[in-house]
């Protein structure tokens, strides 16, 4: 008679043993394992839900695969990807840039849990967590190939984190702090918790839903595919939680839980919110981004914090202001700064503006008039008169630029500390920067630097520090394309 | 054209070297500096290491479950035909004995290539170490399915015994001090070098070939010598791909074999010790072999192992 998985699994999940000739603070040191840093007693209960083994997780996996290319074969003709929606592809670009080396860096912070976590399931679990991780990004990395056919900027797919493109100093600023130079025990909260159990679904499920209707099919599979491992790994951030909340560091959690949550609606409002609501085309339109936060991303945060009996957030309020505007705003910003991005952005036609006034009540009254200069602009001037010429004022946390919460009510604010003034775009920010001061202090926005003399000040070349050298690598209006003066000089013939 | 595996696993560390985004202030980033960056072990670009395996998720996952499918069999030909029925009463001991505290080492084992995989500095060299902790796993689950298989036919078998043998019993005593050192062995390279090239070479030998290899078919247990049969199949590749990293890195820069034989020498007293200590127990077994010998095997092979590994280094 075979014997059940639980039968076994036990045996091989707990595996720790009483260390004799080192220390536990030398297996274990803090700043890698975490702090609080409790005794081993506090851990021996940790326990994952989902449970797997092995031997199912390789066979698993390789099913899911197999199926995965053979979507991607059947589906990779190129009349089929030819056709694709010119908007939906800078979406895919955008995603691609700005998440695919993320996957890959959150690798070695599996690995740091599955090192350093306390206890012997956890570290199991954060293996298999790293392979998932590898898997996510190998699988993303072939579907950004194949699309280099169609576009060249496919290639930021894999450049991306290695520019020092503004929107990559925000990524890289936010996931070195959410995991990549965290230890264990924030790596859980911080990551498996927060962002993959709070928002992943939203750039995963909801931008694979859309990709269905956008007809982007082996990348909807993808998608999808790439979720169904990430509840997996995510629940590993429940028990540390618990463990962390039952042996009085409740204070810091919720700490993390705050901190973490603002960082990551910053991150998802300026990667999915606006590229759902401006590069998305309507027929593919599932819901609104409010609507999706509301029911994916705020219901089941709410649900974990009552589980926790943690607190809501104390700037909840301004979040809950800021569903309603913020992606908007940042998306004004991010059509006006298009040549420092490495994908397209449109100016919204009538029918995608009365899309969005009828899911945002004060859209035509905010950001109407907004874009209606930028219609007009065109015309008297062509492209000369809808884009900037040097950079805004950059948030010295987020990295995002101070348009929050939106035209007519800014929430910008300063510090002062060792005679150098930080820039916010908002109290949460402030407030994140000011409990680790430390830990951010001597990190230089893209103005800070440029200011220093350690990045030109000239948009021109500025965009070369950037990484985006080619006059055809910048973005571009999504429908008017490239405009003469920027090839310089003029081409001939 | 590149190949799906170069295309999916070149250059993916966005922060070596040291370009952590919030690079300051932070002990973690810190302790990457130090024994990343800072490692003795150096190279002008880890990036022209390759697999010689070329080791993607997919492949990985197809050919680790091939692999576990015939293990799979091995357990079910055990269930289906009597199998620990027919074992001797003294050789279940024996495993119950030396065997199942095992797990607690290849664990040890799983944490040791988890650290390497973090503090490599390419990405080829994450991969391929992230895929060891889970072959590694992978041991330490199938040394646990026997133990409770093997479990389920004899009572009265305390599963919480295997961890006081394994911190109380003298013969693993020097194994338990080797892998405990090892997991405070911070350079990332020394790290490689210990677990790779001086521990695994010796306790894959010993636990897969002779101890769970020969001497339990000479016992009547020819299938755990199968089982481990498989299990030696992923020891092999771990072997390989650290022979073609550690000797690309000695060819790039010539003074890293001067730094990997410190390591091997400071290391190989104990591990040579632990394998010593360890094979006595063959002469427990029910029908015994030779421990001398078996050591001198396992060795002598793991030196040869580091040979040859020079050698190639020099030859280019």
């Amino acid at each position: 008679m075979a014997i059940l998985r639980d039968e076994w699994l036990d045996l091989a999940r707990k595996v720790d043993w009483e260390f004799r000739y080192v220390d536990d603070r030398d297996v274990f040191p803090e700043e890698l394992s975490g702090s609080p840093w409790l005794p081993r007693s506090a851990w021996k209960d940790w326990n994952e839900s989902y449970r797997t083994s092995y031997r199912e997780y390789v066979a698993n996996q390789r099913a899911k695969d197999e199926s995965v290319r053979s979507v991607r074969d059947a589906l990779d003709k190129v009349r089929l990807v030819e056709g694709l929606d010119r908007g939906w592809l800078q979406l895919v670009k955008f995603h691609n840039g700005a998440f695919v080396l993320a996957e890959y860096a959150a690798v070695p912070s599996e690995l740091r849990m599955a090192r350093f976590g306390r206890d012997a399931a956890w570290r199991t679990m954060a293996t298999l967590g790293a392979l998932d991780e590898i898997r996510h990004t190998q699988v993303q990395l072939l579907v950004g190939h194949d699309l280099l056919r169609l576009d060249e900027n496919f290639d930021w797919t894999h450049r991306a984190y290695h520019t020092n493109e503004w929107v990559m100093i925000a990524a890289r600023h936010l996931f070195d702090d959410m995991f990549v130079a965290a230890s264990a025990i924030d790596t859980a909260i911080q990551l498996n918790f927060v962002f993959e159990t709070g928002f992943t679904n939203l750039q995963f499920m909801a931008l694979a839903a859309m990709a269905d209707k956008a007809d982007h099919h082996a990348f909807e599979k993808a998608l999808a595919s790439i979720q169904t491992d990430e509840s997996r790994h995510a629940q590993i951030g429940h028990p540390v939680l618990r463990t962390l909340i039952e042996n009085g560091g409740k204070d810091r959690a919720q700490f993390l839980v705050d901190k973490m949550w603002w960082r990551c609606w910053r991150a998802f409002l300026a990667t999915t919110g606006t590229a759902m609501e401006y590069l998305t085309p309507l027929r593919a339109r599932d819901r609104s981004f409010k609507e999706f936060m509301q029911e994916w991303v705020v219901d089941q945060f709410v649900k974990n914090l009552e589980e926790f009996e943690l607190d809501r957030p104390w700037f909840w309020d301004l979040f809950l202001e800021e569903i309603e505007f913020a992606h908007h705003s940042l998306q004004l910003g991010m059509y006006l700064y298009r040549t420092t991005l490495w994908f397209d952005e449109p100016v919204p036609d009538a029918a995608e503006r009365q899309w969005l006034q009828s899911n945002y009540p004060h859209w035509e009254e905010v950001y109407g008039p907004m874009w209606d200069r930028f219609d007009r602009a065109w015309e008297a001037e062509g492209e000369a008169g809808t884009i900037a010429y040097a950079l805004p004022a950059l948030c010295n946390l987020c990295q995002l630029p101070t348009v929050f919460l939106r035209p007519g009510r800014n929430t910008a604010c300063t510090l002062e500390r060792d005679g150098r003034k930080y820039l916010f775009c908002s109290e949460p920010c402030r407030w994140i920067f000011e409990r680790e001061p430390e830990r951010f202090a001597d990190h230089r926005s893209v103005v800070d630097r440029i200011v220093a003399g350690q990045a030109p000040g000239k948009l021109i070349d500025l965009h070369e520090w950037m990484g985006l050298g080619a006059s055809d690598h910048k973005g571009k209006d999504l429908r008017r394309g490239l405009e003469p003066w920027r090839f310089v000089p003029v081409p001939k013939g | 054209m590149p190949t799906e595996y170069e295309l999916v696993s070149s250059d993916l560390h966005y922060n070596y070297p040291y370009n952590f985004e919030l690079g300051s202030g932070n002990p973690v980033v810190e302790w990457v500096h130090r024994h990343r960056e800072g490692s003795r072990l150096q190279a002008g670009d880890w990036g022209a290491f390759a697999d010689p395996r070329a080791t993607t998720y997919r492949s990985y996952t197809e050919l680790q479950d091939d692999k576990e499918t015939v293990v799979d069999g091995l357990l079910r030909e055990i269930d289906e035909t009597g199998y620990d029925e027919r074992l001797p009463d003294d050789w279940v001991r024996f495993l119950h004995r030396w065997y199942a505290p095992l797990r607690y080492p290849a664990h040890g084992l799983a944490m040791l290539a988890a650290y390497v995989g973090q503090m490599a500095p390419d990405s080829r060299i994450t991969n391929c170490a992230s895929f060891q902790a889970a072959d590694a796993m992978r041991g330490v689950q199938r040394i646990a399915y026997r133990t409770a298989q093997l479990g389920a036919h004899r009572s009265g078998v305390d599963t919480e015994e295997h961890r006081a043998f394994w911190e109380d019993s003298d013969a693993l005593q020097p194994l338990r001090e080797l892998v405990e050192r090892a997991l405070v062995a911070y350079d990332w390279g020394e790290a490689l070098v210990a677990l790779n090239v001086v521990v695994k070479p010796r306790l894959d030998r010993l636990v897969n070939r002779e101890l769970f290899g020969d001497l339990a078919h000479l016992n009547g247990d020819p299938v755990l010598r199968d089982i481990h049969f498989s299990l030696d199949e992923d020891a092999m590749w771990h072997r390989d791909w650290t022979e073609t990293l550690l000797s690309f890195a000695v060819r790039d820069t010539p003074h890293n074999a001067g730094v990997v034989g410190e390591w091997v020498d400071a290391w190989t007293p104990l591990a040579t010790e632990a394998v010593n200590k360890l094979a006595g127990v063959a002469d427990l077994a029910p029908i015994a072999l030779e421990p001398g010998a078996m050591s001198q095997r396992v060795n002598d092979a793991a030196e040869a192992d580091v040979s040859r590994m020079l050698a190639r280094a020099e030859q280019g």
